[in-house]
């Protein structure tokens, strides 16, 4: 019995992970994995190298993989038409709806609450109906972030029972009121960018003309109302149908998001991970889809989205269909501005190294990205921070945004001053001591055993570059040759070297420390009286 | 595991039904096998232990590297210088190298003995706690969600700088190394709590030196927190008093009495310091020529230096718990005398007894008439002394040891004595509650929160907003 599955892994990942020798879970496996199976929001504070990616990815894997078995197997008619009907998801509280999502009502007579249809719409010329069957009633088209009450928003256009047209807040007069056992049809024109009405067949008139910022907004039809009860007609034929319009529950896939990502039974992106750079982002993706070796029934499918890869790729497994997304912030962001990442399915959004993700954030991209992927959802989006170090101001503040009540695994700790501090004094005398004159020493500063594997992602370049090559030392002695005017000291000045380390070096490595500087020190010496 | 796959025919073959409670495991079941096994069962839990050997024998490969628990009691019995049998107790189920519910002594006497992390658990001292209290159900219930929001509040679940009680790491040091004293000293717990724990709440031989850095800095954040998974603080009710003299022993004396059970343990803490005992034994094993039929079982002489070094840690961690407990008493106290405007001292709530059932500790036992020194292996199981005891405080001397078994959600805890025949039979141990019918992972996929919440709320459970 593994001691991964006292965490509540399921066999199959157990068995992937332990090829790889991972046979006790790390500290932060053993804090975070059962808190994300449990299902709430987590911030995990650890450092590099400590197991983080097995801590998000594996309770991840394991929920997604969950997620689409049980979709196989309640074996829902997701028939690869679309259908378009009021989405439970995307309501105010008091407004109730028939089972086959056609009507609905409100009981609150005091509010407006409104609701909105399943799917966004981009292009083309469309129309639903509205019957009202009582109460005060406001129709018309918004887009999926504006607020529930029609009309308020610059990105919401209403038509009300009190004859009068809403947008932006701002109410003017247009066409007539209209009420019990009136039919309003709502007609959205991609083309022309214009909103109309009709009242029981007559034609009203162009409400509105949507300004260029709207291009890239899909509108969905929208109903709100005070106290009252009216009933949708998204397919056809429609009671008064317009020329030229198509009723919104026969629309083209194409014209529609929605559409694109259902085309070819496809599902739309389950998880979402999110990663700083590149390098980390193809780092997560390879240990992703290790962990999934031996998942089927169904498989998951995983895909890395990040510049300088072809664009083509991407989009074709899109297409096809993607559970898992790793990518950068930025492509992830591009793709989903431009339409062709549908963000309303995540269950799972992942922020791994929150605080870099955070610094690279100049547009404020993660909470809008945040704002479109769970605004209108009653469902919950689980949401895991990974950072190294949660203390910051602008972490905190990142935290308030995104998640809800987390439950925090901090392996890190404040940065604070140790209660003690450790001496150690090492005298190296350079004429008693000449092991610094042997070059060979000097530049293997470090025992290569003891020292972390550079996977040349976690650690910079130019440490490692100084100890490997020889040369090399020469040419960083060179760099201190000419910074040297600024230096205010003669190397042969320095009395005393005081070496000052982060944490309790091994004796060896402060020893050879000390040995290289020496090193260095001479030859810049030496360089300074051959320039002479 | 160099064993061919016997059919499921020839493993029954080792095992035989000794009485209607339990079985006896052959020699030869397992290879190596120094002693018999035996395991309690009756027979809805017989049907589970066979059905889990059973699709073990028809598998064609081992996935996951899983095995049965009867086969696990088998490689413990495997083990060198471990006495009389391994046993399994009722609630006994598959773990990491030992099986949950796994009772296993060594003779100290024996150069080969060893000891074995994996025989103690990652979570060391895990326990059960029982808080008395003079309220009656019909006290708490006008304000039975007031009473679970302000519990919630009162302690902390998750892991984090965010401890309610302040600890440097000088007072973790302390806390490791003088346990419920420590809690004492800084005024959290009563001296009568003391009197009535489990080895008064204090491992004499523990040394917070062998506890490594690591292990104190996942330690020190999360003193006085609960921790996820199984662990619970629960309010609970006394719905059926059995033996009237003995309850009235506890502080029980009535139906309808209100007690708060607390099931925690070493948190991160312990974890680490059994992570890193397992890591180094395996080490010390080949030294010192030590076979065993499961790498999980990692163990080192009892005697040699990685043997000794992890008992002394894992005594500190079992401190660090007893703190952990002592911390999350005071936390209760203070949420009931909110609630009610009384002080705790007004409310009665002494500490009935703390049980640990995740241990490993040096007793006497009689083996074959002689008195022998014994380190007792106690995995998800709990001490269960008979009446008389030496070791068992003043006031249950003429009742035996109270014994603590924790259920599941919604389903009944159990408050019991050690007797006599226990302490023959199974070194003084019983099962510790909660086994688990299915694995962590199968009742994710089987069982539906919903059902279970609903379950709860027609029970009129209270469950606080989380």
């Amino acid at each position: 019995m593994s001691a991964f599955e006292e965490l509540g892994i399921c066999p199959e990942i157990i068995q992937a992970v332990e090829e790889d020798d991972w046979l006790l879970p790390t500290p932060v496996q053993q804090e975070a994995v059962p808190l994300i199976l449990g299902g709430g929001d987590v911030l995990v504070a650890a450092e590099t190298g400590s197991g983080k990616t097995g801590a998000f990815g594996l309770p991840c894997l394991q929920i997604v993989h969950e997620t689409l078995r049980g979709k196989c197997s309640t074996r829902k008619a997701n028939a690869s038409n679309l259908k378009c009907e009021l989405n439970l998801n995307d309501k105010d509280m008091f407004v109730l709806v028939t089972e086959d999502g056609m009507e609905c009502k409100s009981e609150d007579d005091k509010r407006w609450n409104g609701i909105r249809a399943t799917l966004d719409i981009m292009k083309g010329k469309y129309m639903f109906e509205v019957e009202v069957v009582e109460g005060m009633v406001r129709v018309g088209w918004s887009a999926g972030f504006a607020k529930l009450e029609l009309g308020i928003d610059d990105k919401s256009f209403g038509y009300g029972s009190t004859g009068k047209k809403s947008w932006n807040r701002k109410f003017e007069d247009y066409g007539e009121p209209f009420e019990e056992g009136d039919i309003i049809g709502c007609m959205l024109d991609r083309e022309k960018q214009t909103i109309s009405f009709s009242k029981n067949g007559r034609d009203l008139g162009v409400a509105y003309k949507l300004s260029p910022d709207m291009q890239g907004i899909g509108l969905k039809p929208h109903i709100c109302g005070k106290g009252f009860m009216a009933a949708a007609k998204f397919d056809g034929p429609m009671e008064y149908p317009v020329e030229g319009y198509v009723p919104v529950g026969e629309i083209d896939p194409t014209h529609t998001p929605q559409g694109t990502s259902q085309a070819k039974g496809k599902r739309p992106p389950l998880c979402m991970i999110l990663e700083p750079t590149r390098d980390l982002a193809e780092q997560t993706y390879k240990c992703m889809t290790t962990f999934n070796k031996y998942l089927d029934n169904p498989t998951v499918r995983i895909t890395l989205f990040v510049g300088g890869i072809d664009e083509k790729e991407q989009f074709r497994a899109l297409e096809e269909g993607v559970d898992i997304v790793v990518g950068t912030l930025q492509k992830l962001m591009d793709y989903v501005r431009r339409g062709k990442l549908d963000v309303t399915h995540l269950k799972f959004l992942v922020l791994d190294e929150a605080d870099d993700l955070q610094k690279k954030d100049d547009r404020k991209e993660i909470p809008r990205l945040n704002a479109q992927i769970k605004r209108g959802r009653r469902d919950r989006v689980q949401t895991l921070f990974f950072s190294a170090t949660l203390h910051t101001p602008e972490v905190k503040q990142m935290i308030e945004d995104i998640t809800d009540r987390p439950i925090w695994v901090d392996l890190k700790g404040k940065d604070s001053v140790p209660e003690t501090v450790h001496h150690v004094a090492l005298y190296i005398d350079p004429y008693q001591d000449l092991q610094w004159s042997d070059q060979e020493i000097a530049v293997r500063a470090k025992m290569p055993k003891e020292q972390p594997e550079l996977d040349g992602v976690h650690s910079k370049q130019s440490m490692s570059a100084i100890d490997s090559r020889h040369p090399e030392a020469l040419k960083l002695s060179e760099k201190i040759k000419i910074m040297k005017p600024k230096m205010a000291w003669k190397p042969r000045d320095v009395k005393c070297l005081l070496l000052c380390f982060a944490t309790a070096g091994r004796q060896r490595q402060v020893q050879d420390s000390a040995r290289r500087c020496i090193y260095y020190l001479n030859m810049i010496e030496a360089n300074r009286r051959k320039a002479i | 595991m160099s064993e061919i796959k016997r059919s499921f025919n020839d493993e029954m073959g080792f095992l035989k039904r000794e009485d209607t409670t339990s079985y006896s495991i052959r020699p030869g079941f397992v290879q190596g096998m120094n002693v018999p096994g035996k395991f309690y069962v009756n027979d809805q839990l017989e049907r589970l232990m066979l059905d889990e050997l059973r699709s073990f024998s028809r598998q064609s490969n081992n996935a996951g590297g899983f095995l049965p628990a009867v086969k696990q009691i088998g490689n413990v019995a495997a083990l060198p210088g471990i006495v009389k049998h391994s046993i399994g107790l009722p609630d006994i189920h598959s773990g990491y190298g030992f099986a949950i519910g796994n009772v296993a002594a060594f003779d100290m006497g024996l150069p080969e003995a060893v000891v074995s992390p994996g025989g103690v658990g990652f979570d060391i001292n895990c326990g059960v706690r029982l808080v008395r209290t003079n309220l009656l159900f019909s006290d708490v219930l006008p304000v039975k969600e007031t009473l679970a929001q302000s519990l919630f509040d009162h302690i902390p679940v998750g892991v984090g700088s965010m401890g309610i009680i302040p600890t440097k790491e000088q007072d973790l040091e302390e806390a490791l190394q003088i346990g419920i004293d420590y809690s004492l000293r800084e005024g959290y717990a009563w001296p009568e709590d003391k009197e009535h724990c489990e080895e008064y709440g204090r491992m004499l031989n523990a040394d917070p030196g062998k506890v490594s850095s690591r292990a104190k800095k996942r330690g020190l954040p999360q003193l006085g927190t609960l921790g996820a998974g199984n662990h619970y603080a629960e309010i609970q009710v006394v719905d059926e008093i059995y033996d009237e003299f003995v309850a009235k022993k506890m502080g029980i004396d009535q139906k309808g009495q209100v007690c708060v059970m607390i099931h925690s343990g070493s948190r991160g803490l312990g974890h680490q310091v059994a992570t890193d005992a397992l890591v180094d034994m395996e080490r010390a094993m080949t030294r010192d020529n030590i076979r065993t039929n499961d790498r999980q079982l990692a163990c080192a002489r009892i005697h040699s230096d990685e043997g000794q070094h992890y008992l002394k840690a894992m005594s500190a961690a079992a401190n660090y718990a007893w703190v952990n407990r002592s911390s999350m008493t005071f936390l209760t106290r203070q949420a009931f005398a909110k609630v009610f405007n009384q002080s705790p001292e007004d409310l009665d709530m002494h500490v009935i007894y703390d049980v640990s059932h995740n241990i490993a500790k040096v007793e006497e036992h009689q083996v074959d008439g002689t008195c022998k020194q014994l380190l007792v292996h106690r995995k998800g199981s709990t001490r269960a002394f008979p009446p008389h005891h030496p070791l068992i405080p003043v006031d249950y001397q003429l009742t035996g040891q109270p014994v603590i078994v924790g259920g599941t959600m919604g389903t009944c805890s159990y408050v019991l004595t050690g007797t006599d025949k226990g302490m023959r039979e199974t070194f003084g141990s019983t099962c510790h509650g909660a086994g688990r019918a299915l694995s962590r992972n199968k009742s994710r996929n089987n069982l539906d929160y919903g059902d279970v919440l609903k379950r709860l709320e027609d029970s009129q459970d209270a469950l606080p907003r989380s």
